[in-house]
């Protein structure tokens, strides 16, 4: 059953019960009411009869009044009060009665008392109050009646029709309720469908719930899920897209070395060379092995960099790093004829100092194949940023986002040449970001190349 | 689950009919009672 269905339904009960239950009190009470103005008024109408037919016969009853005297003189001051609904006895016997009813047959009155039934004589109900007067020793009952029979039929009718009043505003409250409850869920009824279309696939839904009620904020809600889940969606996929590429760009890095080696045993295998020629072949299937061994190497420490949630940094000083940089790359950048420049700023890092020397020698091994002989690098340490500069050839604006892409390398050829496997700046970025810090680079082509290491935490 | 919420419909359809037949029998009987029953007032 659907919800707008339920709730409809709910409330329409609630509804209905409500107005039977009204109905019921409402009656009951309206009856009660008529009855008690149709007592009331009949009890004073026989208080005032009593008390004037009293007085009456006690002016003119004298006790040597006889009987027969004393008879027609009650009948004639009950005739003077000119009601056709007085009946009045003495003892059993009647002495006036212009209804066809003997009251005393219902109501036997007790002595001193006033008192009144609703009894239901031949088809109609009656409502009988009388009372007992005793003159001169004679006991006389003054009845009064009134047919309240209209009061019930009012009340039957009146009850059946509250009850079609009460099925009609039960309709009515129900079709209004069932539209009103229609459009308040209506909004429920689009997040569904939009709930559907992002199972199936279709992330860029949004809803627009202009209310600002529980409905308005789950739409908010739903849309920052949405927003989420379609960025989620995307990281995988460029993650999925950097996956395969590095998966491509790697098997191309092992196939050329690879190739090399099988054609150099080959042609030792099948070839008769010179001596020269064979030691030749030998040198580059070892070159070839170097370099496959270096890349395993290199991979593995990226590896194991990546699944490296966070390590243990301690406050170092930069001096140290900085020592320890210019002794591991001194030989190196004398080979290349270049020269290293520090200028040291910071007192103290939080580092691990293997891995942030490793990093910025990778960034130094960069700098020095862009350079020419003779061209110095320059590495500068100064608030939160430790910058490594080279003036060499510079990099293309384009390049510079894929830089840090594993197997990246600007200029393909002259990188391999140089013995580069395109994987030291995705090192070197996992390094940073074990850091808590971020490469930046900035390059123009023919001028040179700075690469910023810039430290989140650090003042 | 179905079947719960289809008792909501039975319900109702009592309280119509409940609404329709029985207020107006109760109304009446209630005030039904009120007859035969001899009552005392005071006599002032």
């Amino acid at each position: 059953m659907k919800l707008w269905i339920k709730v409809s339904l709910v409330a329409v009960i609630m509804v209905a019960a409500a107005v039977s239950i009204c109905n019921l009190f409402l009656l009951v009470g309206a009856g009660r009411s008529n009855l008690n103005y149709a007592i009331n008024s009949t009890v004073s109408a026989q208080k005032t009869n009593a008390a004037y037919w009293m007085n009456a016969m006690a002016e003119e009853i004298k006790a040597e009044t006889g009987a027969a005297t004393a008879r027609s003189l009650a009948r004639y001051f009950v005739a003077q009060l000119a009601d056709e609904n007085i009946v009045l006895n003495a003892g059993t016997d009647s002495i006036y009665n212009a209804t066809c009813i003997e009251p005393a047959d219902y109501l036997p009155l007790a002595e001193g008392k006033r008192q009144y039934i609703i009894a239901d004589v031949a088809g109609k109900s009656m409502l009988m109050v009388g009372s007992q007067i005793a003159i001169q020793g004679t006991i006389y009952s003054l009845y009064m009646m009134q047919d309240v029979t209209s009061i019930y039929a009012d009340i039957t009718e009146m009850a059946y029709r509250f009850s079609w009043i009460s099925f009609a505003i039960m309709f009515i409250a129900g079709l209004v309720e069932l539209l009103l409850v229609r459009k308040l869920l209506k909004p429920i009824k689009t997040l569904k469908e939009n709930t559907s279309l992002i199972a199936a696939g279709v992330y860029d839904r949004r809803i627009r719930i202009a209310e600002q009620d529980e409905i308005g904020e789950l739409a908010e809600d739903f849309n920052s899920m949405a927003d989420a889940v379609e960025r989620r969606v995307e990281e995988l996929k460029e993650e999925a897209a950097r996956r395969t590429l590095f998966m491509s760009a790697l098997t191309h890095e092992l196939k050329t070395p690879m190739t090399s080696i099988k054609g150099n045993a080959q042609t030792l295998l099948v070839t008769r060379m010179e001596e020269e020629e064979r030691e030749q072949a030998l040198m580059q299937i070892d070159a070839d092995c170097t370099r496959v061994e270096k890349l395993s190497q290199k991979l593995m420490h990226l590896i194991v960099l990546k699944q490296s949630g966070e390590i243990a940094l301690k406050e170092q000083k930069t001096s140290e790093l900085f020592a320890m940089v210019e002794a591991a790359c001194q030989t190196q950048l004398k080979n290349r004829g270049l020269s290293l420049t520090i200028r040291n700023q910071m007192d103290t890092l939080s580092m691990d100092l293997d891995l942030l020397c490793a990093l910025l020698l990778n960034l130094i091994d960069n700098a020095g194949k862009a350079s020419a002989p003779g061209q110095t690098i320059e590495i500068l340490a100064a608030s939160n940023v430790i910058s490594v500069t080279d003036w060499g050839g510079g990099i293309p604006e384009s390049a510079l986002p894929q830089l840090t892409q594993p197997f990246y390398r600007v200029d393909k050829a002259r990188s391999r040449k140089q013995g580069g496997i395109g994987l030291g700046l995705a090192l070197a970025e996992e390094i940073a970001r074990l850091h808590r810090a971020r490469l930046a680079f900035e390059s123009e082509v023919g001028k040179g190349t700075t690469v910023k290491v810039v430290f989140e935490n650090e003042a | 689950m179905k079947h719960r919420w289809g008792v909501l419909y039975f319900v109702l359809a009592v309280i119509l009919l409940f609404s329709l037949f029985t207020v107006p029998q109760i109304a009446r009987r209630v005030l039904d009672d009120t007859k035969g029953k001899i009552v005392t007032v005071e006599m002032q």
